[in-house]
């Protein structure tokens, strides 16, 4: 026997699906990439806000294997589970974050263009604060007590 | 352990007791895991985790090409693999090169029995020059070895020592 017909009679007799599986790969490259994208997004923000996996599984109501998966960036999200991770560590994952913030400021810059500034009216009369009565005090020494008395004068 | 076939009768791989898959799907189920790649970064003090992770992923994509490639082509392995000696551990490597691949962070290495005819025995991440410097790197050598002596317990010989899928990182 030949070293290979030898080895082609060691090789197991299962199939795998090797191959099949490496084209699913490939045919969902830009579906992976995304995913891929957000459990980078995901773990970054767990580390800086020091959360863990099993206490983002209690926030979002999902069971600690989900959020598994979600971190290990192969999964093909649902827009439910986006836009809870996005909700809920509030990290940009759907078009909405963004639009939603230049919703916000387009709003704002419209209130400040149509309202008219009207200066505000000062409520102390400054002449009041300079008429006040002038108070005075005297010391005096009393020698017994051997305490200064304070006296208060009105002018 | 056991060998299986990828795609019969020129691409095998071995399937290794205790796993779940064999060495081409293990290892790529890991190199596209990115909470796998993030981790692998931070234990090896890698400076920038998120470049790493990427870096990876990247490679591990060009690698899934490369088998598509081989098993849609009518090249033989040989096209694809290229000897590389390794002077460290003496072993003489073989490793995957098309003309002129870009340079690819992780490796797959594989045993050649016959003309056309490779077995994948593992593979890893490109950290160090010499596989040795390089626990993971050494545990695969440990592995490739263990498959050899499989082999040769067969009575099966392998040419040339073992082969290298990937290129190395300049």
């Amino acid at each position: 026997m030949s070293n290979k017909e030898k080895f082609i009679t060691l090789v197991s007799p299962e199939t795998t699906n090797t191959v099949a599986k490496n084209r699913d790969r490939i045919k969902n490259r830009a579906m992976l990439r995304e995913s891929q994208n957000i459990a980078l997004k995901v773990l970054d923000k767990l580390e800086e806000i020091r959360w863990s996996q099993r206490k983002l599984a209690k926030e979002m109501g999902v069971t600690p294997q989900q959020i598994t998966k979600i971190v290990k960036g192969q999964e093909n999200l649902t827009l439910e589970t986006q836009t809870k991770l996005q909700s809920i560590l509030k990290i940009p994952i759907l078009a909405s974050y963004y639009e939603n913030i230049e919703e916000k400021s387009v709003s704002e810059v419209a209130i400040t263009a149509t309202e008219r500034y009207i200066a505000p009216k000062t409520r102390v009369n400054l002449a009041d604060k300079i008429l006040l009565a002038k108070k005075e005090f005297k010391m005096e020494y009393n020698p017994i007590s051997e305490k200064y008395n304070y006296f208060e004068q009105t002018a | 352990m056991k060998i299986v076939d990828i795609f019969a009768p020129t691409l095998f791989a071995f399937h290794y007791d205790g796993e779940a898959d064999n060495e081409y799907d293990r290892l790529m189920d890991n190199w596209t895991d990115v909470s796998y790649l993030r981790n692998y970064a931070k234990n090896n003090s890698i400076d920038n985790v998120n470049q790493f992770v990427k870096d990876r992923l990247k490679d591990a994509e060009q690698i899934q090409d490369l088998l598509e490639e081989i098993t849609t082509n009518k090249e033989p392995l040989e096209y694809y693999f290229r000897t590389l000696f390794d002077s460290e551990s003496g072993i003489k490597l073989l490793s995957l090169q098309k003309g002129k691949i870009e340079r690819n962070g992780i490796r797959l290495y594989a045993v050649k029995i016959d003309e056309n005819c490779f077995v994948i025995t593992g593979g890893a991440m490109k950290m160090s020059q010499a596989m040795q410097d390089h626990p993971d790197s050494n545990k695969e050598l440990t592995k490739i070895k263990a498959a050899k002596a499989y082999l040769q317990e067969n009575t099966i010989v392998d040419k040339d020592s073992f082969y290298e899928l990937i290129n190395e990182l300049k």
